[in-house]
This record gives C-alpha cells, structure tokens and sequence, in this order.
C-alpha cells in the first residue's frame, strides 16, 4: 500500500547485519587478527545496526501514520518467503509496535555493551574477537525472536538465541560461569522444548481447522489469528501451557526464576546487561505475541495463573532482592521483581496496561542496563561482588555515585525517571479490571523502594570503608559475602588491574589533599578512582534515555498503543480506559 | 493327466529388475570373498575397497534411478515388495552405507587399517603382539613409515560388510515371514564377526562380538516362534495374506485380543525387530556392542542398522497394526517412553563417548518409535528423515571419536577430550553441530528430524508422548552439553593425571581395560593426540557435517525426496 523507505524489508536486513558481522569478526579472530581491528569492527557492525534501527523507526512511523496498522495489515516492512512447504513455514519477518520497540532497544544497549566490555577482563585464552562475535550473533538472533511473523520461525530464533548466550556466559563469565550456563541452557530448552510441543500442537490444531476450508496446517501468524476462535479450548489450553512454561521460565515467572540469579551474577557484566535487558523480555513479548492472539480463549481462561504469578514475582522478588549481599545476584532479584509488573500489565487486558507493560520492558532494559553497567564498572574497580566490601563509595568516585543514584532512583520508578511512567500506566491500565492483584503488586513499589535504597546507602554513603574500597583494610576485616570469596580477581595489587584506574591513590602520603576528600579519608588510599570520561561517556546515552522516556514518552507510546489494542481486540475483551483516561 | 482337485502349480513371477540393487550387492560380496582367496595379499586392500565402494555406490544410484521412475512391483511370489517404502529405505541405507565404508577403509588413522590383522591369533600371544608392532620395529607402538609398520588388517571386513548390506536392502522389502527371518540372519551374522574383529582393545571387542551373537541368536529364536505362530493363525507366511486375515476376520472386529496365537505371534515378531532397532528395554547389547565393536563398524551399526530395522518395522506395523492398533499403541507407547528414558537418564551417568553414543541411540530409537507408531504417511516419511539426519550426525560423531587417540589406540573417555577445542577447533566445531543435531536444535537436520516425527505423532493423538519426549529431549541435552563444555570449556588437562585417576577404575570401560594384558593397556599413559584425518574420514566429515547443515536450513531438499505414500504394496 506504501512504496518508498517504510516497506523496505529492515527486520531482514538487521537480522542479516549482525549475524554477517558475527561470522566476519569470528573469523578475523580465529586467524589471529589484533583485538583492537576486532573490536572496532564489531563496534562498526553494531554501529550500522542502530542506523538501521533509527531508519526502520522512521519507517513505521510513516507507515503507521497513513494508515498502513488499520488497513489490515499486521506487520510493516515484511519480508517472507517459503522455508518449509511441507508444514507450510515461512519465512516471514515483520514490524509491530512491540517487536519495533524491543529490537530499537537491542540496537540502542548492544553498542553501549560493546563499548562497555572494551576493556573487560576476559577468562584466560578467551579472545575479544570471539567474545564480540557472539555478541553480534546473539543480537542477529534476538532481532529475528521480535521480527518472526511465524510462529514456527519465533520458535527457531528463541532456540538459537541460546547457544550464543550459553557460550557468553559459559565461556567468559565469572568462577561458576560453568554450571551457571549449564542451568541456563538447560533450562531454557526444557522450556522451549515444550513450546516445541505447543508449536507441533498450534499446527495440528489449525490443519484440524483449515482442513474444513480445503487448506493444510499453518503456522503464520496473521492466519493464526484469524481462525484463533475455532481452535477448542480443550486444545487451547494445553498448547497455552506449552507456551506458557516456556516463556514463564525466559521471563522468569517467580517458580521458574532461579536460572537467573546464577547466570545473570556469573555473566560478564556486557552479557548480563543485554540478558537481563533484552533476552528476558522475550518471555513477556512472547504472552504479547503468541499467547494472548493465538490462544485467546485459554488466556481469559487461565490469566488468574499468570497473574498470581506476577504478583507473587513482585513481592517474592522485592523481598529476596532485599536480601542479597552479591551486587549482581541483587540487580537480577529486583529485575525477576520488575518481570511480575510487566506480566501483571501483559494480563490485565487493557491498552493502557498493556502498553505500559511493552514500555516496561524497554524501559526496565534501559534502566537495568544502566544499573547492570554500574555495578558492573563498581565490581571491576573494586574486586568483589559482595555489597559487605563496599561503603561510602560516592566519596571515592563521586559521578559513578551519582550515577547509581539515578539508576536506582529509576529502578524504585521515581517520577521523572522513564520507570515510572511505565509502572504507572501499568497500574492505572490493570485497576480497573483486577484491582485486587494491582493493590497487591503495589506493596511491591514501596518494597522496591526498600531494598533499592538499602543497597545505595549501604554502598555509597556513610564513612568510606570496606575491603574493596580501601587499600589498607585488611582483607580478613569483613565476612566476604558468598559473591566474593571465590572471585579470581586478586584484591589487585596496583596496575593488575584491566581497568586503567586499579589504583588511583586521591592523596599520597606527603599530601594533604584538603580539597575533595575533607573526612576520615584524606590518610588513606583507596583502591580506585570515578568514573573516567570515557565510562561517563559510554552511560550517557542511558542516562539521557532515563530522563528522556521520564518527561516524554509519548513517541515510544504512539508506537506501542494501536498494537496494544489491536492485542485487547485480540483477547476477545471489552477495553477497560483508565480512571485517568490513560493515554488516548 | 491333470487332476482337478490340485490347483496348478505357477511359477512365480520374477522381476529380476526390482531387486537388481540387492542382487549387485550380494553378488559382489560374493566376488569379494572370492577376491580374499584369488587376488594377492598386497593388492586385496584396493580391490576390495574399490569393489565395496563401487557396489555400494551403484546400487544408491540404481535406487534413485528406479525410485525416480517409480519402478514399483511385488515379485518372488510376493515375498519381496519393491514401493515406495523400499526405495526410501534403500536409499537412505546405501547413501549411509558410503561413509560408513568410507571409515572402515581409512587406514590413516590406525597404520594398517583399524580392524586386526589376523583375528585368529589369541590376543597377547607373539602373534597378537607381532601384527600389531610389525616385524621390524621393536620399540614404538606406531613404525615410522619407512619401517615395516603393522601387519595390513584382514579385507573379509569388506565382503562381510557388503553381505549385511545386502541383508539390510531384503529386509525392509521382505513382505512374507520367512523372507524377512531370512533377511534378519543375513544383515546379523556378518555384523556378530565385525564387532569382534577391532585391532586394539581386543577382548572388549570380542567380548561385544559374543554378547551381541549370543543375544542376537536368542532373539532370532524369538523371532521365529513368534513367526512360527503367526503361521499357525494365519494359515499363511504372506505379509498380505495375514493382513487380510487380521483385517477380515470375523472375530477380528472387537474380540480380536483373544486371539492369543496373534497377539503372542505379532509381540514376538515386534520383540526382535525392537531389538535390532536398539529400542529399550531390547537395548542392553547396544552400550557394550558400541563401546567395544571397531568404531566404523559402530558407526555402521548405528546408522545402517537403524535404518534397515525401522523400515523393516514400518512395513510390519503399516500391514499388520491398524485394525489392531487400539491393543498395540498402548504397548507401543510403553516401550517408546521406557526406550527415551533409559536412553537419556543413564546416558547422563556414562563417562565414554562411545557409549554416551550408544545411549543417545537408545533415545533416539524412542523419539523415532513415535513416527513408526503414528502408522501414517507423514509418520512414515518423517521416520525415514529422522534416520537419514540421525544417521549421518552419527556417522559422523564416531569419525570424530576415531581421531582423538592415545597411544595407539582410542581416547573415549570423556575426560581425554578436554580442550578439544583448543587442539583442533574445526574438529570440535564439527563435533558440536552433530551433538546440536542430537539434541534437536533447531537449523540441524536433527530438528527438522524431531519435528516431523513428533508432528506426525500429534497427528496420531499421541500428544503425551511427545510431551515426555520433550522432557527425555532435555535431559540427553544435559550430556551433549558435557561434551561441548569438555571439549570448549575445559582447559586441556595433563594426561598423565587423568590416566592415574582412572587407573584405578572409576568407568565401566576402563575397569574392563584393567588387568588386561599388554595390548591393551599399552595406550593408557602416553598423551592424548588429535590424528588428522586422512582424505576418507575429512570427506566423510565434510559430507556429513554439510547434510546436518544443510537439511537443518532447507529441510525440504530431504524432505520431498523421502515421501513415503500409502498403502504399501504386498
């Protein structure tokens, strides 16, 4: 219906780029080249990514604008063609609001990861070049999950997606990557196993109902959606749970959810950022995508399930997060608190929560990542993951303080911070229809609250201590928390460090130093120094996204609104507005 | 001169053209065992293997030719039926048939070739001692190569090779009783003398080969009873003559459970086929027959073995099971988890690649019970590309399990394979996409396999099957996954350590190795070594890893070739 920039096919193209660019530096750094060539060659892939992603934005945008979601058409800028006729698969891709949100924030995190993993300090004989590379592959791979337009490709991409991952985690990450990427990968296929089954059982199903208009079995999605009703609910219901379990245990749903902590705190801090960010969100995308289209009839059915879930993630996760003493075990608890918020709105059924819950999950992934990524250049300055070895870091580093107030301030979705704007729509859109798990979920945000700032002020104010604060403390001073005692990281001797700035002594011993550090500090030294320019540098694009999508949503919200109420329509409910009138 | 009341005896028709395939390979199996006793010893390795590869290669083309122009029939008096069954069959038996051969005719790996020289000498003995060491080097296990290196293998490997080849391509096609009893002894016996004809580790070899002869000839006992009774009811040895009989009988309809000579006869018949197929419970030859048989052979096995029993299987269950299927997939169904199960849980616990492999077959056997039980034409099809992605992935995990030796003979063991990766990245890389294919990830050949067993077997209202399916999916992934976290997560470990912790025995494999004499303990100290592959293996390599890829990305290629429409002829 549109010639021109909005019909090009991008979803293929930015499913094509990265895994290109993956193959290119994987085997750039099999045969040798020089980190730096592989790094910036990945960095230039990830670069041209984001282009892509701003021109795609642009794209639907125009499309969207004359019309092109109300014509009937589902998806913008499609591509498809045959895979596999003998179950009628294709290969289709295609744009909506929510898989055009979620891969602009891939796009958005995965330069900010490259350039934040620049100077990780990578297990012996590990190579950037392979470490980039799965980056890039992972990324392909999380693109085509958003863009498939046919169930049996989503399927696909949700499997492979986990092989680049397993070996991210398993290969590169901290003491106990190994069994943690065992856990991960297990559990994530037992999941996608089932969906498997699901996806077998969704195309039996709609060959049973086709079959009555002369046509076989089908697995794409606008069709899917079309004969959604005469599917039995008996059928329904089992190839809801098959979906269900798996994109409960990606998301993770609160009894599914104990992958996570493991892999999300063993993960490089670049891995962690875009798992934590990114991949989880396929569990929720795919309720949006699948579930609640599809399977209409089992949704109604069987929401009170997720919903009791959500809640319970909410509060279960608030409670655990609070009592973490390992920094990045604690960002992945009060993400698997955030999954219960975003589930809660997916299972309310009314734009308003749904669309709050699609801005969630980019704005948790902005948030998150920013809070992942601080903790993760806290972690690499200071040598343990225990929150007991830190204290009053903001007078050590003042701007990586400030920054992590921000970023907790945006995780306890404070007004002003894009968070907040999310789990308000949330909220508002969910009372009307269950007010009761709503007022239950809202306990959450002042237990957010509780433990986001009881972690900040544990860490960053008060007087300047702990054993990887403080050269001179003996290490043998404070209990080591379960995260620090088998870190290979050496309470680093000067230099060791990957990070140019081990050791920043603020004052020498002959110096006075009565400027910056007046109190107890100015004898000491510390083991590390702020944030250096190029750090602040990597965060800023974060941090503006933070204030940005705080004071004016509205252009991430015209994107993901006709898609969440086309998904309402979907469900087969009567929209619920807002007790504020919600957004439009 | 003609007495009315006996009817005519007909010759029967014979259509020598249908069965040409079968004819070419048994023919020159018997020139091969011919050529043993008539061609000199220095020149019988060419020949042979030329000759087995040529046959072997003649028949798949012959195969494709007369599948492609539909040259369909039954024929010997109905006891052979050439369809569309037959075709597929044979054609994703020979097509596997060139790679294994391919393995047992390299000789790079193991100087002389990886089967004994002369099986007759008891191991240990001077004689054992010298065909391996050779005459002139006294010292080193391997002679370099200007020294007279190991006494060159036995070549009846290759005529015994093409026999149970020949075996394989009758029995899928044998459409009476007695041709497919017939067919079953044919494709065993010359595998009972391969697995005990390896060159190192020779007791454990000879060991499979006994416990495999002696549980295979117990079950062709079976067998044989079972089909012994199936005549009693029948009346007939005719596959269509019982069919019609299961099918028309008036007493058939409901009550047909009571009739005890069928169900005891079909049980029996199923109870081998089962066995040969390595489905569980019928599988407990299968981990030690694979652990101690030559690898190629293994390889053979368990590609072309498969094969040949599960066409045979869809044959006897697309006859005889639908009008009784409401008794049989129940039990069907029984032996399907069981066979997942066992195959997966007590794969977990194995600590020798070989025998990892030969539980992972076991679950497989489970996974592809499913389509054969779905008794459709997708179910059908959807076997048949299961075996030949399956096949072709395990062909080429146990090439990969050849190369990596220590000493002179190989390194199974799970730990000798850390940091593979490192060693030998191409091979290692290889390695994983087989164990993705196993484990059924998708964009292997081993998914689209899965998928369209299990999509058949949703078909067939078998859906909690496949849903425990699923779950024994997972868990054999827990132990492919070890291998990849062996091979790329592991650093490389000291030899010398692994093999005093070992020493004292802690796998089934290494307890069996111990207190054995020389042979056999000579490879357990020296360190593991990675061998590059000769061109035979890198081409089988090569070829399978691009099939795996290849049907994973466009299944359709395999996909339409292996149609397998019903009824089948008989």
């Amino acid at each position: 219906m549109n010639t021109g920039m909005d019909q090009v096919p991008f979803p293929l193209v930015m499913l094509v780029v990265p895994a290109v660019g993956a193959a290119v530096v994987g085997l750039l750094a099999a045969r040798g080249a020089p980190a730096r060539a592989t790094k910036q060659l990945a960095l230039g892939f990830s670069l041209v990514e984001l282009v892509l992603a701003v021109l795609s934005w642009i794209g639907f945008r125009n499309w969207q604008t004359s019309g092109g979601g109300s014509e009937g058409a589902l998806f913008a800028q499609t591509t498809s063609f045959d895979w596999i006729p003998a179950f009628g698969v294709r290969f289709s891709l295609g744009l909506d609001g929510f898989s055009l949100v979620m891969i602009a924030l891939i796009a958005v995190l995965v330069p900010i990861v490259l350039l934040a993993s620049w100077e990780e300090r990578l297990p012996q004989g590990r190579t950037f070049g392979g470490y980039f590379a799965l980056l890039l592959a992972l990324q392909s791979a999380m693109v085509g999950v958003f863009a498939a337009t046919d169930v049996f490709l989503f399927y696909v991409m949700f499997e492979v997606m986990l092989i680049p991952m397993y070996f991210l985690v398993g290969g590169f990450g901290g003491p106990r990557r190994q069994a943690a990427a065992m856990k991960f990968f297990l559990y994530s296929l037992l999941g996608g196993l089932l969906m498997l089954a699901s996806v077998i059982g969704l195309y039996v199903a709609s060959g049973r109902v086709l079959a009555e208009q002369g046509r076989s079995g089908t697995l794409d999605f606008a069709t899917l959606r079309e004969i959604a009703d005469q599917i039995p609910l008996s059928s329904q219901l089992w190839i809801f749970a098959g979906f269900a379990i798996a994109f409960a245990i990606k998301a993770p749903l609160v009894p599914l959810h104990t992958w996570l902590p493991d892999a999300g705190a063993e993960a490089p801090t670049g891995t962690g950022v875009l798992l934590v960010g990114v991949l989880d969100k396929v569990g929720t995308f795919g309720f949006l995508r699948i579930c609640l289209p599809l399977l209409p009839a089992a949704s109604r059915e069987l929401a009170w399930l997720l919903l009791l879930l959500a809640v319970l993630g909410v509060l279960y996760g608030a409670v655990v997060a609070a009592g973490q003493t390992d920094l990045k075990r604690f960002v992945t608890w009060t993400s698997i608190a955030h999954f219960g918020f975003i589930a809660l709105g997916v299972f309310a059924f009314t734009t308003t929560a749904i669309s709050g819950a699609v801005l969630y999950m980019v704005n948790h992934g902005i948030a998150t990542g920013l809070l992942f990524l601080l903790v993760g250049m806290l972690v690499s300055r200071g040598g343990s993951r225990s929150v007991t070895d830190y204290g009053g870091v903001w007078k050590v580093a003042p701007v990586l303080g400030g920054l992590f107030l921000l970023a907790s301030l945006a995780t306890v979705a404070v007004p002003g911070t894009n968070s907040f704007v999310s789990e308000f729509l949330v909220l508002i859109g969910s009372f009307p229809r269950i007010p009761v798990w709503t007022v239950l979920a809202t306990v959450g945000i002042v237990l957010a609250a509780v433990y986001m700032l009881w972690v900040f002020q544990r860490v960053m104010t008060g007087p300047v201590r702990g054993s990887a604060v403080l050269l001179d403390e003996p290490t043998g001073d404070l209990p080591a928390g379960p995260g620090s005692e088998p870190e290979p990281v050496p309470p680093a001797p000067p230099a060791a460090g990957g990070t140019a700035v081990a050791v920043r002594p603020v004052s020498t011993a002959a110096a006075t130093s009565g400027g910056r550090h007046r109190t107890e500090a100015s004898a000491r030294r510390f083991r590390f120094g702020d944030l250096r320019a190029r750090e602040i540098a990597i965060l800023s694009p974060l941090v503006a996204l933070v204030l940005l999508l705080g004071f004016y949503p509205q252009p991430v919200l015209d994107v993901i609104n006709p898609t969440a109420q086309r998904t309402v329509v979907d469900v087969g409910v009567t929209d619920l507005p807002a007790p504020l009138g919600g957004t439009r | 001169m003609t007495d009315p009341s006996v009817p005519p005896i007909v010759a029967p028709s014979v259509d020598l053209v249908l069965v040409l395939p079968i004819l070419v390979v048994l023919g020159a199996a018997v020139v091969g065992v011919l050529v043993e006793a008539f061609v000199g010893r220095s020149r019988r390795f060419a020949v042979q293997a030329a000759l087995t590869l040529l046959t072997v290669a003649f028949a798949a083309v012959w195969t494709i030719v007369a599948a492609v122009g539909d040259r369909v029939g039954v024929t010997f008096a109905g006891s052979v039926s050439v369809d569309a069954l037959t075709h597929v069959a044979w054609g994703v038996l020979l097509v596997l048939a060139v790679p294994a051969v391919l393995l047992v005719l390299d000789r790079t790996v193991e100087p002389g070739g990886a089967f004994v020289a002369a099986g007759s000498a008891p191991v240990g003995s001077a004689g054992d001692r010298r065909q391996n060491l050779g005459s002139g080097a006294g010292g080193g296990a391997d002679g370099p190569d200007g020294a007279p290196g190991p006494a060159p293998m036995q070549t009846e490997v290759f005529p015994l090779i093409l026999f149970a080849v020949g075996g394989m391509m009758i029995f899928p096609a044998a459409s009476d009783l007695l041709t497919f009893f017939v067919a079953l002894e044919v494709l065993s016996l010359p595998l009972y003398l391969l697995c005990g004809l390896a060159r190192r580790r020779r007791l454990i070899s000879q060991e499979a080969a006994v416990k495999y002869f002696l549980l295979g000839a117990f079950v062709s006992a079976i067998l044989l009873y079972g089909i012994a009774l199936l005549y009693g009811w029948a009346g007939s040895i005719r596959f269509a003559d019982i069919a019609a009989k299961i099918a028309g009988d008036p007493g058939t309809g409901s009550g047909v459970g009571n009739d005890l000579l069928l169900l005891l006869g079909l049980a029996l018949l199923v109870v081998g086929l089962l066995f040969k197929a390595s489905v569980g419970p019928f599988h407990l030859w299968t981990p030690d027959v694979y652990q101690g048989a030559p690898t190629a052979v293994t390889a053979f096995m368990a590609a072309c073995t498969k094969v040949a029993a599960f066409a045979a299987m869809l044959r006897v269950f697309l006859t005889f099971l639908p009008p009784v299927q409401d008794i049989w997939i129940p039990v069907l169904s029984v032996i399907a988890v069981v066979s997942m199960l066992i195959g997966s849980i007590i794969g977990v616990a194995q600590s020798d690649m070989k025998r990892v492999l030969a539980y992972s077959s076991i679950a497989h056997a489970g996974f592809i019970l499913l389509g054969v039980m779905s008794l459709s034409e997708r179910g059908a099809s959807g076997t048949m590309f299961y075996l030949l992605s399956y096949g072709f992935a395990t062909i080429g995990a146990f090439a990969i399990t050849m190369l990596v030796r220590r000493g002179a003979g190989e390194a199974t063991r799970l730990e000798e394979w850390s940091g593979l990766a490192k060693r030998s990245p191409v091979l290692a890389a290889v390695m994983t996409l087989f164990l993705l294919s196993f484990a059924g990830i998708p964009l292997t050949s081993g998914f689209i396999g899965k998928l369209t067993v299990f999509t058949a077997a949703v078909d067939a209202g078998l859906t909690p099957l496949v849903v425990i399916a699923m779950i024994a999916t997972a868990i054999t992934v827990a132990f492919y996954l070890r291998v990849v976290v062996v091979m790329y997560l592991t650093p490389t470990d000291r030899a010398d350590r692994s093999a005093d912790r070992s020493a004292g025995g802690s796998g089934p494999g290494s307890r069996t190795v111990s207190g054995a004499p020389g042979t056999l303990l000579e490879t357990t100290t020296a360190p593991v070594s990675v061998v590059v592959p000769g061109p035979a293996i890198a081409i089988v390599l090569v070829v399978c890893a691009l099939v795996t890829l290849l049907l994973g990305l466009a299944p359709s290629l395999g996909l339409d070739l292996l149609d397998v429409p019903l009824p089948l002829l008989s």
